[in-house]
């Protein structure tokens, strides 16, 4: 039934279909990751938890609407009671497509993460700029398995939705993975392969490694000249004698 | 009412780099996103288009070979500078109504102290080429790596610089024994 119904709106949504583009370059490695099937599962726990609230909310107050006796508030709880029942049906369709529009293309140079599905937003960074990187995992998490690898860059700022990255700058969410240490030992192996530079734009960074200096032909030309002129300084010191 | 009062507005389409630099206008469409984004406001939608109106009005872009620049506003302006080199990260968001009205918003964050982005390209069309063109620029997009021959480079050098050494060596002795040959006839 989802699968029918997401297809149908996909083109009214306007959401993209197929994964992102691989950052433009030539890469020695490119992966395309998702959200591990257990991360869909643990999104489901959370909004069944959050319906399971809502409908305890609405009991009571229909209880107290039935009790009151008040026929106008017996007819305005129908209206209600479908506002609220559309309200979770599309809660658990985004939650839904949340998942299966989440990508994370992992190269040897960059990463780029796709998320959210009001919003859609695609987040690229380069390992040039990675400050730290982390993991983080709840209980529930740890109960399914699955953990959630955030990659940061310099700069701060209020999270004001720590588990959407969408909303804040610098840092991407990597969440839902089943092996978020494997995939936490790659991203450093490609942040140390890139170099140790600061990460913050210097601009001495342009400069590769470079060769010892050469010296310039002239020295080497006036040294062996030199060199004659004190030999022959020295035989017309011997031949004075 | 006129939306549209320049004539290059909007992102060109296809072409390279030359397509990206020509941008100075957001899309035509990024007014219909902002009237969108105020009809939220319900009542105080007014309130909020005002601005919003003004700010499609002025809102100019700049790209050029250093860095990107933006600025808006009528009464309160603002000037953003940024260079492609302290780039940190790129986003690129859509919401479902710049879905629908074919644009995006390319946010460009470097590492200052603020949560939101530092400059945002709004009312980009071909967004997707926009954060090529500055991802081509962004530090590290390509590997580090030593000039062709550097080992040769530097165990030439190392060379000469023994020859030299050598030089100097024997110019000493030449002289030493000059010297010797003087005091040997004064003395």
């Amino acid at each position: 039934m989802y699968t029918a119904l997401r297809n149908s709106l996909a083109n009214l949504l306007r959401v993209p279909t197929t994964p992102p583009e691989v950052p433009s370059g030539t890469y020695g490695a490119v992966e395309i990751m998702r959200a591990s099937p257990r991360y869909l599962t643990y999104s489901l726990l959370g909004f069944y938890l959050g319906a399971a609230i809502t409908f305890v909310v609405e009991a009571v107050a229909l209880v107290s609407v039935f009790v009151s006796g008040d026929v106008w508030a017996q007819v305005l709880t129908v209206p209600v009671l479908l506002l609220l029942a559309l309200g979770l049906f599309l809660k658990w369709f985004l939650v839904r497509i949340d998942y299966d529009l989440r990508y994370y293309v992992v190269t040897d140079r960059s990463l780029r993460v796709r998320e959210g599905a009001w919003t859609v937003a695609e987040m690229t960074l380069t390992y040039a700029n990675v400050q730290n990187v982390r993991i983080e995992q709840g209980p529930l998490q740890r109960l399914f398995g699955i953990s959630d690898l955030v990659v940061d860059t310099a700069g701060g700022g209020a999270v004001a939705h720590p588990k959407h990255s969408a909303g804040v700058a610098h840092h991407v969410r990597l969440a839902g993975l089943e092996d978020a240490a494997a995939v936490r030992d790659k991203v450093l192996s490609y942040v140390r392969q890139h170099g140790r530079t600061s990460g913050l734009g210097d601009l001495d960074d342009a400069e590769r490694p470079t060769a010892a200096a050469r010296l310039a032909p002239e020295v080497l030309a006036a040294a062996r000249e030199l060199r004659e002129e004190s030999r022959r300084f020295r035989q017309a010191a011997e031949q004075a004698r | 009412m006129s939306h549209d009062p320049s004539p290059a507005a909007g992102a060109p389409q296809g072409g390279g780099d030359a397509s990206i630099l020509a941008i100075t206008r957001p899309h035509p469409n990024l007014f219909w996103h902002y009237a969108a984004l105020s009809l939220v406001g319900l009542c105080l939608a007014p309130v909020v288009f005002v601005p919003l109106f003004f700010k499609y009005h002025t809102l100019r872009y700049r790209l050029d070979e250093e860095g990107i620049s933006a600025s808006w506003g009528i009464l309160f302006k603002r000037e953003v500078h940024l260079t492609y080199k302290r780039i940190q990260d790129i986003h690129v968001k859509r919401n479902l109504v710049e879905r629908w009205l074919g644009i995006g918003t390319v946010q460009v964050q470097t590492a200052s102290g603020s949560s939101s982005a530092e400059l945002s390209l709004e009312g980009m069309e071909d967004h997707d080429a926009v954060r090529e063109f500055l991802y081509r620029r962004m530090r590290g997009h390509e590997r580090a790596t030593a000039p062709a021959g550097a080992a040769d480079q530097a165990a030439a050098g190392a060379a000469e610089g023994r020859e030299l050494a050598a030089l100097l060596g024997e110019i000493r002795g030449e002289l030493a024994a000059a010297r010797q040959a003087l005091e040997a006839r004064r003395g």
